[in-house]
């Protein structure tokens, strides 16, 4: 089983590395071609909310896993809140597309540590 | 507004070896000015290169077009300098864009696609990736590098649908995108394709050989206006 763990400073600059991340363990899990824009996607996206309620100095982890037609990921910050906030409303339109292209999504507050672990699998 | 015969009348009097350079440049101005119209109907408006530059290269489009335009063969001047003006913003698309796309990588997207396309009409789903792979003389490296490409790159056909969806009706279709205020200005920026696919993709949840079949366009093309909607939003988030 592929497994790809990565950590990256809180800045936008490294989304790149995390889409490229998820293209390469998105092709060994032998997604479709859609499914691994859909696993970029939704790294990307996981990125994205990580970095919304991380503080600038905080890191960002991400650990990939491939099996068949399925790419995992759980990512995780420090986070200083004490409980999330309503999250559909908070992430608006981010919250519809991260929702829309993947088949399993738990974001959870849990010892100061935000996650945001997630699944897409094959469009077949 | 000019009638097609009096475009021709003016090229014909530029033409005419009386005809004062200042007398010229006046005909080349007025039919310039005449086409403007149509120079803008080929510029996009959400074009990463500034529009006036965009409006300069389709003007140039027109006057190549004046020096061309044979008068014998019965084609208006508006077609013929459409053609021109579209192969003039193409070049310059390819050539200046922000990413320059290399010659392999843009043969092997070709075959890339080709290959999808080919295993989608064979056998009605969408190839894993190893499928592909089999159908392809190129390595796994070669086929991620093209696909990492493949959303490097905004280049797209003149002749997709673009240009002929219903404005109108797709921005009504969904509404519902005007109540994320936080991306307001950029959903406002789409295109009513751009729209239109947002919707279908992550409102009614299709997947992306679904959209492709539906508009007419292929799964790849999808696929970067996908990424470069989500892009724009993202942007629109990131720079409020």
């Amino acid at each position: 089983m592929t497994h790809v763990s990565l950590c990256i400073p809180n800045e936008p600059e490294y989304l790149r590395v995390i889409r490229q991340i998820a293209m390469v363990v998105g092709a060994k899990a032998d997604l479709t071609l859609d499914a691994l824009d859909e696993g970029q996607l939704a790294s990307d996206e996981a990125a994205n909310i990580l970095m919304k309620f991380a503080e600038p100095d905080d890191a960002l982890y991400f650990d990939w896993s491939a099996e068949p037609g399925l790419l995992h990921l759980r990512s995780r910050t420090r986070c200083l809140l004490l409980e999330l906030p309503d999250l559909p409303k908070t992430l608006e339109y981010a919250w519809v597309i991260i929702s829309a292209i993947t088949s399993d999504l738990d974001i959870y507050l849990n010892n100061n540590e935000l996650h945001v672990n997630l699944t897409v699998k094959s469009t077949r | 507004m000019l009638s097609a015969g009096a475009v021709n009348n003016l090229i014909v009097e530029l033409r005419s070896p009386d005809t004062t350079q200042f007398r010229a440049d006046a005909i080349k101005s007025e039919i310039v000015d005449e086409h403007q119209g149509l120079i803008r109907h080929f510029i996009r408006f959400r074009e990463t290169q500034s529009y006036e530059d965009l409006v300069q290269i389709g003007t140039i489009g027109v006057l190549t077009a004046i020096e061309k335009f044979d008068l014998d063969r019965k084609v208006a001047f508006g077609t013929f300098a459409g053609e021109e003006i579209k192969s003039e913003l193409s070049h310059f698309r390819r050539d200046d864009g922000i990413i320059r796309v290399s010659r392999t990588l843009t043969s092997h997207l070709g075959k890339i696609q080709a290959a999808q396309e080919s295993f989608v009409a064979r056998n009605n789903v969408q190839p894993s990736f190893t499928e592909l792979e089999s159908c392809l003389d190129l390595t796994r490296s070669e086929i991620l590098n093209a696909l990492q490409a493949n959303h490097s790159t905004q280049i797209a056909s003149l002749n997709d649908p673009d240009l002929h969806i219903d404005a109108a009706n797709s921005q009504n279709e969904y509404d519902f995108i005007d109540e994320w205020e936080s991306v307001r200005p950029a959903i406002d920026l789409l295109t009513p394709l751009d729209r239109k696919i947002l919707g279908m993709r992550f409102v009614e949840q299709k997947i992306q050989g679904d959209i492709a079949k539906e508009l007419g366009m292929n799964q790849m093309a999808v696929s970067r206006r996908l990424d470069s909607i989500v892009s724009q939003l993202r942007h629109a988030v990131n720079t409020e």
